[in-house]
């Protein structure tokens, strides 16, 4: 039975209903109402949780869950579920139970907003140090970025850095925060018998930056490039969905150029190419076969030259910008990428062939790490993680974004639900975006690749999902008519498939820990954007922003180059 | 007398044994190198690194025992130098042989196993311990099927000193008369068991080695460095220095056992006394940089298997296959009569 979203609308007793910007329907429910109703509503089809979204409006504190279905197509776009507590002392039951995923969203909402969960277990903190004041939270309106900034510096916060492991009888083997498996801080603690594993507990919050507290003090030029630096590998996934959403906010969607469109497809599957062959790479080299690690990477450097022709640089490319795209691409150009991609389609597929035969190989992936269906849509898997439990279910094809509409792809999804599913998944759907790459580059339409905009958006809210290469990226954003987002959250694809990893353990071996953890594409800089300004990095600079500038400013009027170690 | 000490102590003695160790571990890091499409290291980089790792400051862990740690490198180097010094190098003879060599070098080969345990136990740490327990592990299943290839090339050779074993390979393989014709057309099917045992042999060195695809002990992306995590200064330098040894001593030891080592086999030279060393040493040099070439191969073509599936691996298969070899030899050694 497949119902829609009419349907849905109908069944929810709501206090009132009111649509975003961008058309999504919000359901405003009574907070005492609201485990009823998520239950009623998972019962119906809406499985998936992206996210949990809460903000501080006037003396409340307004907690959205934005919902969907990866089964039923008619409800893969976004539902919004609203509950409003009060800032004094604010509770809310937990939903962990209908969606596990919550876990890491509620207790990154306690962290930064306060909100207690009723009927939680008791949790440690799970991204903010455990030197944290306990009645300071960072993303309420009570202080500015810079006024928290010296609040903690007064306090001493985060100079004690390191959370040392407990004393434990049982056999623990902490891997993480650093360890050669990880290429960036995070810990998971073993629970170990001899090389089986019994248990495993988290903790994040080794890489804060406190980028969502930064973007609401920059403007909304300035964030286009600050939301790229959320993450180096999916930059462009990140500042694609800003763009988009600012531009739903501003209700100026419908006027961006198609050739933007169309460009915007082109980077973003471009970056998709060369963030797939580095995660196989680097899930050869997990896997002790070297050889493959270092081939790949050579081959990935195509792209990378691609992308560094075309816009300047190999990561960061600030292509993006609201109202269409900052560099066109012409005829020359053109032909030197078709050229490079073909040969890059005769050297992936060489990838694919290799591994997917080499058995010592194959004898590390192979039912390693096991996701069934059920439990990949119970915990909110996204992305190629989903797609390889034999979820179809691509945001690309069921919410079309940018001109996803009009280019032809295939979704690739495998059934075996293990590590090499997830890495099959990869190597066919890095093949497929060179094909779109193709595609794009033989039918770009002419015209502008940008509208002018204003530098202040219009009041509203929007919210936008993503298919970043490691799955569903989402943003959203409320604009109050100023220069800056009032609130803008991101929840990027690696803390939702995080929740299911934590599952993918049972029953593995010592040695299938690093197989495992790639199997999600971990990336730990996007999963950990929220939080704080690190006291530490602010005072070793030597050099402000606004030298740095004005610096750069010159260096491109007088057009010399610029060196990147003098500063 | 003098002679005697220049051999122990320069060639083919120690000298030449730390020279080849370094040569082969530049060899197969600059082999691996140019398959995996890099440049590699340059030929004196392993000994900058020994240099710099000796010249570092040694740290022990908290309740660490430092003396096993201490102790345990210099006597897995002590250990490989003396494996090496049994090698035939130029001649069939080493400088150290008797009857039985064979095995005393198997058991050799087993303390280093023994020591790596013993210094993971003694860091005290999650990495080492682990570490520690797969490379007994891998020790113990690989030592049954060389112990049985290399008995079986004893019952072919009807020897079990190496210098005897490396002197009548091509005459027990391939018996002549003294025109140089071919006695006994059978003894062409020993290559069918000799190439199941040397098979064997190079994949249980590269298990001792403890190289891909039997690498668990050192997962790098698992268990940090293994049982030598801890390890620094010139402890490192001793365990690195062993290894490098080891991976000399066992190259050479398949091509004295399995390739006759330095004698010209097919092909009958008559040279006076010191040609007939030159080219043995060259043909030594020849099989050895093959097997190298073979282990490298091997190396850089496989991933890492898991502690699990190495050890079903080596009883499961290598086992059962050096027998098969064995039961082959004795059949065709019934036969042959």
């Amino acid at each position: 039975m497949k119902i829609s979203m009419e349907e849905i609308k109908k069944e929810v007793k709501t206090m009132e209903s009111r649509e975003l910007s961008d058309q999504t329907p919000v359901l405003r429910v009574e907070p005492n109402r609201l485990l009823e109703e998520m239950r009623k509503l998972y019962d119906l089809g809406l499985t998936h949780l992206s996210t949990i979204i809460a903000l501080q409006v006037d003396n409340k504190i307004q907690i959205d869950y934005p919902l969907s279905s990866p089964l039923n197509k008619k409800l893969a776009p976004a539902i919004f579920v609203e509950t409003i507590v009060s800032m004094d002392k604010p509770k809310i039951s937990t939903i962990e139970d209908i969606y596990p995923s919550a876990v890491t969203y509620e207790r990154e909402v306690t962290d930064l907003l306060g909100v207690e969960f009723i009927g939680a277990d008791h949790r440690d903190k799970l991204l903010l140090p455990d030197d944290f004041p306990d009645n300071l939270y960072p993303l309420r309106k009570d202080y500015t970025g810079k006024e928290l900034q010296q609040k903690l510096d007064e306090l001493g916060v985060g100079y004690n850095p390191t959370i040392p492991l407990k004393e434990e009888e049982d056999y623990v083997m902490a891997v993480g925060p650093q360890h050669p498996t990880h290429k960036e801080p995070i810990r998971f603690k073993f629970t170990v018998e001899g090389e089986d594993i019994k248990n495993v507990e988290l903790r994040l919050g080794f890489n804060h930056r406190g980028i969502e507290k930064a973007l609401e003090q920059g403007t909304w030029i300035k964030n286009l490039y600050l939301i790229e630096r959320i993450c180096g590998i999916c930059s462009s996934a990140h500042q694609l969905a800003y763009v988009l959403t600012a531009e739903k906010v501003d209700k100026i969607l419908d006027q961006v150029p198609d050739r933007a469109q169309w460009l915007r497809v082109l980077v973003s599957e471009l970056e998709r190419i060369h963030s797939h062959i580095l995660w196989y790479g680097v899930l050869a080299h997990d896997g002790g076969y070297d050889y493959m690690f270092h081939i790949t990477w050579r081959d990935r450097e195509d792209v990378m030259d691609l992308l560094e022709m075309w816009t300047g640089n190999r990561v960061n490319y600030a292509m993006m910008t609201i109202g269409g795209v900052r560099r066109d691409i012409d005829e020359n150009l053109r032909k030197k990428m078709i050229i490079k991609l073909k040969k890059l389609r005769k050297n992936i597929s060489k990838h694919k062939e290799v591994m997917e035969k080499e058995k010592t190989f194959l004898a590390r992936i192979k039912n390693v790490g096991y996701l069934s269906k059920e439990d990949a849509i119970r915990f909110g898997a996204v992305g190629p993680t989903a797609r390889a439990s034999n979820i179809n279910f691509d945001l690309r094809k069921d919410v079309p974004y940018a001109a996803y509409k009009e280019i032809p792809f295939k979704v690739y999804y495998r059934s075996e639900g293990d590590v090499y599913a997830t890495m099959a998944v990869r190597l066919d759907e890095a093949l497929e975006s060179v094909e779109m790459c193709l595609y794009v580059l033989e039918n770009l339409p002419t015209g502008d690749i940008a509208i002018k905009v204003k530098t202040r958006l219009q009041e509203g809210e929007a919210h936008t999902r993503v298919e970043a290469p490691r799955g569903e990226d989402i943003h959203y954003i409320l604009s109050d008519g100023k220069n800056a987002p009032y609130r803008h959250k991101v929840r990027a694809p690696t803390l939702a498939n995080i929740t299911s990893l934590m599952y993918r353990f049972k029953n593995m071996q010592v040695a299938d820990i690093p197989m495992i953890i790639r199997s999600i594409d971990p990336c730990i800089g996007c999963m950990e954007r929220v939080t704080f300004v690190d006291a530490k990095t602010g005072k070793t600079k030597e050099i402000s922003g606004q030298e740095l500038i004005s610096k750069a400013n010159r260096r491109y009027r007088l057009n010399e180059k610029i060196k990147i170690f003098e500063v | 007398m003098i002679i005697e000490i220049v051999k122990i102590f320069v060639f083919p003695g120690i000298a030449f044994i730390l020279f080849m160790a370094f040569f082969s571990s530049w060899m197969v890091r600059k082999i691996v190198a140019r398959m995996e499409n890099r440049v590699g290291p340059p030929f004196l980089q392993p000994y900058y690194d020994m240099g710099k790792l000796l010249a570092k400051q040694r740290v022990y862990p908290h309740e660490s025992i430092a003396s096993i740690m201490h102790l345990m490198p210099m006597i897995q180097l002590g250990v490989a130098i003396l494996i090496a010094l049994f090698m035939p190098v130029y001649s069939p003879k080493g400088i150290l042989s008797f009857d039985g060599d064979v095995y005393f070098i198997l058991f050799l080969i087993s303390i280093h196993g023994a020591t790596a345990y013993f210094v993971g136990w003694a860091s005290r740490n999650p990495y080492t311990i682990s570490g520690a327990g797969r490379a007994v592990m891998t020790e113990i299943s690989l030592e049954i099927p060389l112990a049985v290839s290399i008995a079986s090339m004893g019952i072919m050779t009807k020897s079990i000193r190496i210098s005897e074993m490396t002197e009548k390979l091509g005459i027990s393989m391939f018996p002549r008369t003294e025109t140089g014709e071919i006695v006994n057309k059978l003894t062409w099917l020993y290559l069918i068991p000799w190439t199941i045992l040397i098979i064997v042999a190079i994949y249980s060195a590269i298990g001792a080695l403890e190289l891909s695809p039997f690498s668990a002990p050192h997962a790098e992306t698992e268990i940090v460095h293994g049982w030598s995590t801890e390890l620094t200064g010139a402890d490192l330098a001793m365990t690195e220095m062993a290894d490098m040894v080891n991976l000399f001593n066992l190259s050479a030891l398949i091509t004295a056992i399995f390739l006759g080592g330095p004698r010209t086999g097919l092909i009958i030279l008559n040279l006076i006394e010191p040609w007939t060393y030159v080219i043995g040493f060259l043909f030594f040099l020849m099989k050895f940089l093959l097997v190298m070439f073979i282990l490298s191969y091997i190396y850089v073509l496989s991933g890492r298997l898991r502690i699990d599936q190495i050890i079903s691996a080596l009883w499961s298969y290598f086992l059962p296959l050096s027998l098969i070899g064995m039961l082959l030899v004795l059949i065709l050694e019934t036969i042959g009569g």
